[in-house]
């Protein structure tokens, strides 16, 4: 053994050499081990604290704006237990500051107009008696049908207008021989992988809208949600996807003085054995308005639709398709003669009514804040970028 | 000094010093278990109360002592029912 490993051993040894300075030892280590799991604990439980002194202060904020709203508080300062408010109205939005725990939260709610119409809060909706029995759901009545509100649609978006959206005069030939009469849009491939900003949250089509058929589903990327009104017939022969914190509702609209027919033979347009839903006779451009297909030429026999559907005319099934948002129907479901088809309402994600407003559609009840956000929340633009992630055809 | 030549009474201050030691650690760890299983159920409960504040569920005694010197109760909105916190009343003592 060499004298330094003799000199390293001894020193080692110097430190365990009596049974006070073993205990001593593992006395410390004992020590720090208890102190360490002590230190995570109180480490969990501030964060603990923290996150209950948020969910305090939120809930506080929500009291806060009752009160202010409701006009029992004039002051735009008040306490509540431990929480400090601070209440105000900017703009047309309610800002909320909450002083909890030394740290300041900040939300805000969008002033409403009213509450939205009840079917949004459903899977689906229908009103056709036939339906009761073999879709899930709830019937209601014709007035509760949710109606546009025209004064917001004139100030909206137009699709002839927005980049991502262009007239296609072949789309319709691919799939009915005879196509259509009225304009067809699509969404354009060129610029699907570019963003396009789209003012408001609704977007009006005046004319059919073709979203064409592929397995690969089509992907938007939506920041708030957007309205889709579709001002003639809507085609989905693939599945949608949508992902960011918005919500996206495709909703048709029925000429006031065209008829309302299901297409019975699948070809696109009124013809002898067609059956007519609304009006004594056929009027109106002869693919009718307000149809939605859903599943186009046959493919894919599965479409899963991550988006909310009002149906103003007949819907039409081609495909299985499973719609995640609300299901809106004014009139009754025609399946392909080919093969049995379901319309399946998930229910996946609905609006709060009272507290949220689906753009474009007329809103009832009084004023009143929306639903209470983070004043960092991102989705609080006016404008958002539309952004289709998928080749559109 | 060494093991073999320690005295009786540094054998004794070693065994105290180790059984303090050890139970005071013992101890604080039974401790911080208590407080880290406190935590993971208010954990929860606030997890919960995010996930579905309904004045409802109140009635459950489901937040009791979920925000310690407030209470919440069911009130009715011009939008609907609605939850509410207030401060808790303090005690009078009589």
């Amino acid at each position: 053994m060499s004298s330094r490993g003799v000199r390293s051993g001894g020193c080692w040894r110097a430190l365990v050499d009596s049974p006070l300075l073993m205990a001593t030892w593992v006395a410390i280590v004992a020590v720090f081990a208890a102190v360490f799991e002590v230190a995570h604990a109180l480490g969990r439980a501030h964060a603990t604290r923290m996150d209950a002194a948020d969910a305090l202060a939120h809930a506080a904020a929500e009291t806060a704006l009752l009160r202010r709203a409701s006009g029992d508080w004039t002051m735009p300062s008040a306490r509540i237990g431990e929480v400090q408010l601070a209440v105000g109205n900017r703009a047309g939005e309610w800002f909320v500051t909450a002083t909890v725990e030394g740290r300041s939260l900040a939300f805000r709610a969008a002033d409403l107009p009213g509450a939205s119409p009840v079917v949004f809060a459903r899977p689906c909706s229908y009103v056709d008696r036939t339906l009761v029995g073999s879709t899930v759901g709830c019937r209601i009545d014709g007035g509760e049908l949710p109606r546009f509100d025209e004064r917001v649609l004139s100030d909206a978006e137009r699709a002839d207008q927005c980049a991502m959206l262009r007239r296609d005069g072949g789309v319709a030939l691919l799939t009915f021989e005879t196509g259509t009469e009225r304009d067809d849009f699509v969404f354009d491939a060129a610029r699907t992988r570019s963003e396009v900003s789209v003012s408001r949250d609704i977007l009006v089509v005046p004319g059919h809208l073709w979203i064409q058929p592929s397995d690969r589903p089509l992907h938007f990327v939506l920041q708030k949600d957007l309205v889709v009104v579709v001002r003639g017939n809507l085609y989905v022969g693939r599945s949608i996807e949508v992902s960011g914190r918005g919500r996206l509702v495709f909703a048709t609209c029925v000429d006031p003085d065209a008829a309302v027919f299901a297409d019975i033979d699948g070809n696109g347009r009124w013809s002898p054995g067609d059956r007519l839903r609304r009006g004594a006779e056929f009027r109106g451009p002869m693919e009718g308005t307000g149809n939605v297909y859903l599943g186009l030429r046959g493919e894919p026999s599965v479409l899963r639709v991550d988006a909310g559907l009002v149906v103003a005319g007949e819907a039409h099934l081609a495909a299985d398709a499973h719609v995640e948002g609300p299901v809106v129907l004014s009139f009754g479901v025609t399946e392909a003669r080919s093969r049995p088809c379901r319309l399946v309402p998930e229910g996946r994600w609905s609006f709060q009514i009272e507290r949220e407003v689906v753009p474009g559609f007329v809103v009832h009840g009084g004023r009143r804040p929306g639903v209470l956000r983070d004043a960092a929340d991102p989705g609080s633009s006016r404008e958002q970028a539309l952004y289709v992630a998928t080749p559109a055809r | 000094m060494s093991w073999h030549g320690s005295s009786r009474g540094e054998w004794i201050a070693a065994v105290l010093v180790l059984a303090t030691s050890l139970t005071g650690s013992a101890l604080l760890r039974v401790w911080a278990a208590d407080l880290v299983s406190a935590t993971d159920r208010r954990d929860a409960q606030v997890e919960r109360f995010r996930a579905d504040p309904r004045p409802s569920v109140v009635k459950d005694d489901a937040w009791t002592g979920l925000f310690p010197g407030h209470v919440l109760v069911p009130e009715k909105a011009p939008w609907g029912p609605f939850l509410a916190v207030h401060a808790a009343p303090r005690r009078v003592e009589r």
